[in-house]
């Protein structure tokens, strides 16, 4: 059953009492939540994700509450719960939808440790996927955006999570999460794109998280070797050309980028390591979005 | 005494090194440490040499081309053998013991 089967109505009522096991990507996540925005976020943008049964095993259990005392009343707050603890301190209440998708990165993150966890986007296009890494600000979320709305698969967008156990990337097809100037830019360039409420004065700006599409989510269990890792970098003045990069010092940058590569170690580098050696890797700097793509469709113009 | 071009390196002992090498380039995970490291120039010369056994400074000077301690001093490899000690990649050891690995 998918989330967008539920009848709203049911949706708040399973969310506020027993919870909502979500599958998405590699785990299935409890989710229990008596707020409104949670609801409202889930049944928007996670329509298309699959329920799991009820009663089976869930990999995190989350709920989105608000913290106990007065701040019930005056300035409303909400907490982020992962097994009854609080990981972060306490939100505006308004900000509870983004507040759950940074506790499901977080506890991915944190404790998906038979993968490498990269702070990277992944498209694909037919079975080639491509790697974004990249700092914040950078712009990998804004080109991934702009890239599933004209087609490409959408893999993940915050993080790249690769499997130890056979170096393939694994989908996590969630929302999109688009910040400050993106969220407009990207609602002109994909007007059909489904966004989600604007949150303003969070820690990152305001933030808006696109609906990722229902095929990249049908698809979430399908796997794929990364072919390419592009770097990207939003500049003005940047020409959309795509520089190549050595792999050793494309290598760095993923480790860079890892989240738990402190966690996994040896093993963590040798999957790395073997990826970037299947991988071609540039360095890309690009300044409007429409050449970015074309970029990127040039790229692999021949690999079919 | 010990002139310090004979004076013997080699990669520490106790710890996994694992290594890549692209285009004269290699990245280097360090398990005593955890860290990672990209090596190039003489860092990835000096590195491979050792990956074969221990080696003297007159002999790592002489594959980076660089003179030996007594004529001119090869600055830029002490400077990349101190660089690598720091890191923990690399140790001192009794020269004598080189001799016969480094061939």
């Amino acid at each position: 059953m998918r989330v967008a089967e539920l009848p709203p109505a049911d949706l708040r009522r399973r969310l506020a009492g027993p919870g909502l096991a979500l599958r998405t990507g590699p785990v299935t996540v409890h989710i229990r939540s008596a707020l409104p925005d949670v609801a409202d976020g889930l049944s928007l943008l996670y329509g298309d994700h699959s329920l799991a049964r009820e009663g089976g095993f869930c990999d995190f259990h989350v709920r989105l509450a608000p913290p106990p005392g007065l701040r019930r009343w005056f300035r409303p707050q909400v907490c982020f719960y992962l097994d009854g603890h609080t990981p972060f301190k306490p939100l505006p209440r308004s900000q509870a939808f983004p507040m759950l998708e940074w506790g499901l990165n977080w506890c991915m993150a944190s404790f998906l440790n038979r993968h490498v966890i990269l702070h990277a986007a992944v498209v694909a296009r037919g079975d080639v996927a491509v790697i974004l890494p990249g700092a914040p600000g950078a712009g990998k979320s804004t080109l991934c955006a702009a890239l599933v709305g004209r087609g490409w698969r959408l893999f993940s967008d915050e993080m790249a999570i690769v499997s130890l156990e056979d170096g393939q990337l694994v989908p996590n097809p969630r929302p999109v999460s688009l910040k400050n100037e993106s969220i407009r830019v990207i609602q002109d360039f994909v007007p059909e794109a489904v966004m989600g409420e604007a949150h303003v004065d969070t820690r990152k700006g305001t933030v808006a998280h696109m609906k990722p599409p229902a095929e990249s989510v049908r698809r979430a269990q399908e796997s794929a070797r990364a072919r390419y890792v592009v770097m990207p970098r939003y500049r003005p003045q940047g020409e959309g050309v795509m520089v190549p990069e050595g792999r050793a010092a494309m290598l760095m940058a993923l480790v860079d980028n890892g989240f738990n590569y402190s966690v996994v170690g040896a093993e963590g580098f040798r999957v790395l390591a073997d990826l970037i050696e299947d991988c071609r890797c540039f360095r890309f700097e690009y300044a409007d979005l429409e050449s970015a793509v074309a970029a990127f469709d040039a790229l692999l113009a021949g690999e079919a | 005494m010990e002139d310090a071009a004979d004076r013997g390196w080699s990669l520490v002992e106790d710890a996994e090194l694992l290594a890549r090498e692209w285009e004269g380039q290699i990245v280097l995970y360090h398990g005593g440490t955890g860290n990672t490291h990209l090596l190039d120039g003489q860092a990835a010369v000096v590195f491979n040499r050792l990956r074969q056994g221990a080696a003297t400074e007159r002999q790592l000077a002489a594959l980076l081309g660089e003179g030996a301690a007594g004529e001119d001093e090869p600055a830029g490899l002490r400077h990349t053998l101190g660089l690598l000690q720091r890191l923990d990649i690399v140790e001192p050891v009794p020269g004598e013991g080189c001799r016969a690995s480094a061939g």
